[in-house]
């Protein structure tokens, strides 16, 4: 699995092109420099070898996001978890190691774990937002009140100013 | 309905737009003249129109796998499962639009396995899984049979197994027997699934250990893993400390999302 060379605009269509609605991109040093997060929970404490975390969302509607059908729930999530897996295949495909992380790491059915999950879509989502000069396409969160649901890939690509 | 014309290509094509990543072509010819498995498990038998099998295939991702059992393993084996089912739908689909019979097919009744191998995918491994070059065992795959008659691609030449025996030892559940007599090892599948009952329970199937630790697969040197003393080592550091530097990773996965496991009675 030799190494293609990628550029961030190509990663950032092809999520498009898989039904992602927000592409941001967060160095993995957001979390080393923020420390608002555990260790545990930075992307590279899950995974050694992460060095980009790129994050996609689509909108979740914030009227019925508090107590949210089950249907639509599973509609987004489906989209977002083989948005993200796609995402990974093609970048593993090109020789750089990615790692989806499903949407719903909690465990179905466990109510006492919702609230913790093994890593937080929504930290990255936040600091991928922030977006430190990189490449941001945000579509849906330049709306007032409208909220995002969040999915993430872990990445050994590497973000330089140039890509 | 007319049918269209199609070749292997336009399918290939066509499966891969909607998401496989590995689209092999097998004759039922195969199935005959090779007599591996039992009759009633070859394709026309259980759908006679069947002329062509195609095994369509999705890679999982060894650094999940690693940390197994867990909830992260489980959501990605469901990940990877609803996104073959539907691609494999679609691609029915496709084929009855173009005029062609076609229906996919239950693990319950055909081995996705021994189909891959017949579609040139990769080679059975001891273990009685399939072995592929770029991502060892770690595969899901899905089978579509159709009336539409194509040529079988080229089988693999060389046998990917080694047979390491690694996922003999590494197996919870004690589940792959060595029988000199036999090719292949046999599985007590009883003792399988009562394992994979007991990680259900606790939300953290499927257990995914004989094939996180094939050493078979491009994908361990794209993800820089070849340490397979950790797998071997892991009970024994970790019960002396649980917070060896080692596993902080897996371990920390494994304690999101889960109930804590039962003991495995098979190892008592």
């Amino acid at each position: 699995m030799a190494q293609i060379e990628v550029r961030l605009t190509e990663i950032i269509e092809h999520a498009q092109d898989l039904g992602a609605q927000f592409v941001g991109f967060a160095s993995i040093d957001r979390w080393e420099e923020s420390k608002d997060v555990p260790v545990e929970l930075h992307p590279h404490s899950i995974w050694p070898q992460a060095q980009t975390v790129i994050v996609l969302g689509v909108p979740a509607c914030v009227d019925i996001a508090p107590n949210r059908p089950r249907g639509q729930s599973n509609v987004t999530s489906d989209l977002l978890d083989q948005a993200a897996y796609r995402l990974a295949l093609f970048l593993n495909g090109k020789g750089y190691p990615s790692v989806n992380i499903p949407q719903d790491s909690t465990g179905e059915g466990i109510t006492e774990h919702k609230t913790v999950r093994v890593f937080s879509h929504e930290r990255a989502g936040y600091y991928a937002k922030q977006g430190r000069g990189y490449h941001t396409k945000n579509l849906v969160t330049q709306q007032e009140n409208s909220q995002l649901a969040l999915v993430s890939v872990l990445t050994a690509f590497q973000l330089i100013d140039n890509t | 309905m007319t049918q269209e014309e199609l070749t292997k290509t336009k399918i290939i094509n066509q499966a891969q737009e909607l998401g496989a990543e590995f689209v092999g072509f097998a004759n039922i010819n195969r199935w005959i003249e090779a007599d591996d498995i039992p009759v009633e498990f070859h394709p026309h038998k259980i759908w006679p129109q069947a002329k062509t099998v195609i095994v369509l295939g999705l890679p999982l991702w060894l650094p999940i796998i690693d940390a197994s059992p867990t909830v992260l393993g489980r959501e990605q084996s469901n990940v990877t499962n609803e996104l073959l089912k539907k691609v494999a739908f679609r691609l029915v689909a496709f084929l009855n639009g173009k005029g062609y019979q076609a229906v996919t097919t239950s693990s319950a009744v055909f081995s996705h396995v021994w189909a891959g191998y017949y579609a040139g995918l990769g080679t059975v491994g001891w273990n009685q899984t399939l072995l592929t070059q770029q991502y060892g065992p770690r595969v899901n795959l899905v089978s579509i049979f159709t009336d539409l008659e194509l040529s079988g691609d080229p089988l693999l030449a060389e046998n990917l197994c080694t047979k390491c025996l690694y996922c003999q030892k590494i197996c919870p559940a004690q589940a792959l027997i060595d029988n000199e007599n036999r090719k292949y090892a046999q599985v007590d599948q009883q003792a399988c699934l009562k394992n994979e009952k007991r990680l259900q329970k606790a939300f953290c199937d499927p257990c995914g250990a004989c094939i996180k630790v094939c050493p078979v697969g491009e994908d361990r040197q794209l993800f820089e893993n070849n340490n397979f003393v950790k797998y071997f080592e892991e009970q024994e550091i970790l019960n002396d400390n649980p917070h060896a530097a080692a596993y902080k990773d897996w371990v920390h996965i494994r304690s999101y999302g889960s109930y804590s496991l039962e003991k495995n009675s098979t190892n008592e």
